[in-house]
């Protein structure tokens, strides 16, 4: 059973190649155009890696990473921001496994990923 | 005013006055002689006639400076005929008993000179003198003596009511200054108050007067007065020539010139800046102006206070637009990385695929597309910053179409984190076009929008909405953001204009959006106004089409939106 990521970002392209890069990595990847779509996922289906963005139009990056850290069986998050008013720390102490500062290159991006030793598929 | 005052209190009450004391002593004029004649011998008789009258007038005349000082007027009147009661003295003493009429030469003398000199003492002694010579006149009636004394007394009366005529303008000079110096009113006046006569002699300065132009009482009385030294400046810079001065004007018009505002460079150097009103004062009869009332506040510390204001909107409008620059640096920074990483990433998807065999074209393709559609995204982006960043104050008004106004403000605008649960609408019926300094208005949008998201922040609403709606009407354009918040409170309504008022939490705001938000309105020769519906937030931008070749007031803009 792959882990599953959902990868959350209101910029519709960066959010497919990041969704087409993770799936030929091995993982099975949803896709939410904002906090609230996230949210709607995370609330019907187990997801054990989340990948958002901070600044999004309904609901943003940091209430959605509070909400996934407070669910019952809380997925990991990885918050990627190109600017954002919360420092790394702040991110951090909210209970996300990583920050990634936009640019980022997909090495990196999987290298994080890889990093939370996450299922691949078999 | 004053004037016709003054002379119903002779007719009313000093004439009376005069006319009852007068007929008295005719009364008593044949009581007593028909009383001493039995009693007395001849000589003391005349003797004691002389002192009896003599002494009612004396009397009278002790009374009279007691009087309200505008009935005392009259004898100032009569003051320059002090020197025809001389000769009419002189008249006398040449004629009889030259003992007698040498006391009430030298009395006249004395008289004449201290009316001269002061008012009050002058015409004590004054109508002391004129009263006694009249009982002189009595008692010689039916005498040889008589007739060239009725004839002196009738010439002397008429060459009083001539002299007083000639000198009614200078008596009520004299008389205005010790009315208006002795009025509480006029002297603790914040306002100076000045009164020239047609030949700008200064009658009268009050004591604001000497406050404001800084020199003494004396100074501004004198002859060559003061006042006529200082320089004054018109609104323009240029100094005023004597001819330009408000009470030259006035007097040259006949017409009042009110709130001229001037410069004035005191006695001392200090600049001063004055609003000066100068109202002529017509002589009933002639038309002619007779003197002119020049009113005038020191307005020289609202000013200063109006230049520092002006210097610190700019200063304001500088920071505004730092502070809807900062505000926008994260959403721009956010906007540019985030497609950044779409182009890095497939850059680096395209590397990958161009090692794999076969070539996978149709992915390569995929990424090549997605990098060009970015690239033109971030030109966009990049297009709409240059557009706020030029928000120059000075910068020409350019017809636009208002759907690039409004997606400027929303492409950088909306960039801020947004709140998950409101919901921004764009109501435009129509797109038009509109001549306005785009990149301003666009900053007024975006911080009447940013108000909007922080007011409904915090707020517990199943459904919060935010609606920006740009409508056309014949000569204006009127840009409105509504919330559904629930309005503003009355006593902060009555604060949201001021300059560094807010009710953001501290650090958030700093309260200069809405008060530099109006100003650029108001330099478009619009408006911005709270306008709620149904207690809902409303701020209503209006925008005439059409700007004026110059910046004008917005009188012909509001009188088309009523």
């Amino acid at each position: 059973m792959p882990s599953v990521i959902l990868v959350v970002d209101d910029e519709e392209d960066l959010r497919e190649t990041i969704a087409e890069f993770l799936t030929e990595q091995g993982y099975s990847v949803l896709t939410a155009c904002d906090g609230l779509a996230a949210k709607k996922v995370l609330i019907t289906q187990k997801i054990d890696l989340v990948l958002t963005d901070i600044r999004m139009p309904n609901m943003n990056g940091v209430d959605l990473l509070k909400f996934s850290r407070a669910l019952p069986d809380a997925p990991k998050v990885i918050v990627a921001s190109g600017f954002s008013d919360y420092s790394r720390d702040d991110i951090e102490r909210l209970g996300a496994s990583a920050y990634l500062t936009k640019p980022f290159d997909l090495d990196k991006l999987l290298t994080t990923v890889k990093g939370l030793a996450l299922e691949l598929k078999a | 005013m004053i004037k016709n005052r003054l002379i119903k209190g002779f007719e009313h009450h000093e004439l009376n006055r005069a006319r009852l004391i007068f007929g008295l002593a005719a009364v008593l004029q044949p009581i007593w002689y028909f009383a001493t004649i039995h009693m007395l011998p001849n000589q003391v008789d005349s003797l004691n006639w002389r002192y009896f009258i003599s002494l009612v007038f004396a009397t009278y005349s002790v009374f009279l400076p007691r009087l309200p000082l505008k009935q005392k007027s009259r004898e100032i009147y009569l003051a320059p005929a002090g020197v025809l009661i001389t000769a009419h003295a002189l008249t006398l003493s040449w004629l009889n008993d030259w003992h007698t009429h040498y006391a009430i030469f030298t009395i006249a003398v004395i008289a004449t000179t201290f009316s001269l000199i002061s008012t009050r003492l002058g015409s004590w002694l004054y109508t002391f003198t004129i009263l006694a010579t009249v009982a002189f006149c009595q008692y010689h009636w039916g005498s040889h003596f008589g007739l060239p004394l009725i004839t002196l007394w009738a010439l002397t009366i008429v060459a009083v009511g001539l002299l007083s005529n000639f000198d009614r303008s200078r008596a009520l000079d004299e008389l205005m200054r010790s009315e208006l110096s002795s009025q509480t009113i006029v002297q603790n006046m914040t306002e100076g108050l000045i009164v020239r006569d047609r030949t700008h002699a200064t009658v009268f300065a009050n004591a604001a007067t000497v406050n404001i132009l800084g020199d003494a009482i004396e100074e501004i009385y004198a002859q060559e007065s003061s006042i006529d030294k200082l320089v004054g400046y018109a609104p323009d810079g240029h100094e005023m020539s004597a001819e330009e001065w408000p009470s030259k004007i006035a007097v040259t018009t006949k017409r009042p010139v009110q709130n001229f505002p001037m410069e004035i460079k005191r006695s001392d150097g200090k600049m001063i800046s004055l609003l000066v009103t100068a109202v002529p004062a017509l002589d009933e009869n002639t038309g002619e102006v007779e003197r002119v009332v020049i009113t005038f506040q020191d307005v020289s510390k609202i000013r200063q206070a109006e230049k520092e204001l002006a210097d610190n909107q700019s200063v304001l409008l500088h920071s505004a637009k730092l502070t809807a620059l900062s505000e926008m640096a994260g959403g721009i920074a956010h906007e540019i990385n985030t497609p950044l990483t779409t182009i890095a990433t497939n850059a680096e998807i395209i590397e990958n695929r161009l090692q794999q065999t076969p070539l996978n074209i149709a992915g390569i393709k995929a990424s090549t597309d997605r990098i060009r559609k970015t690239v033109d995204r971030i030109a966009k982006i990049i297009k709409s910053m240059r557009a706020l960043s030029a928000a120059e104050v000075d910068s020409r008004p350019e017809l636009v179409h208002i759907s690039e106004v409004i997606e400027t403000f929303l492409d950088i605008g909306q960039s801020r984190p947004a709140q998950s649960d409101v919901d921004l609408k764009i109501e435009q019926p129509v797109d038009f076009e509109l001549e306005c300094r785009s990149a301003q208005i666009s900053q007024v949008m975006i911080s009447l929008i940013n108000n909007a998201y922080d007011a409904l922040k915090g707020l517990e609403q199943p459904k919060k909405w935010i609606r920006v709606e740009a409508h056309k009407y014949k000569t204006f354009a009127e840009i409105s953001v509504h919330d559904s918040g629930p309005g503003i409170k009355p006593e902060v309504l009555e604060k949201i204009w001021q300059p560094f008022f807010t009710t953001k939490p501290v650090g958030q705001g700093q309260g200069i959006g809405l008060s530099i938000s109006r100003k650029v309105a108001e330099a478009h020769g619009g408006a911005l106004v709270y306008e709620p519906i149904a207690n809902n937030t409303r701020f209503v931008l209006r925008l005439p089409l059409k700007q004026p070749d110059t910046v004008s007031t917005d009188a012909i803009f509001k009188k088309d939106v009523a």
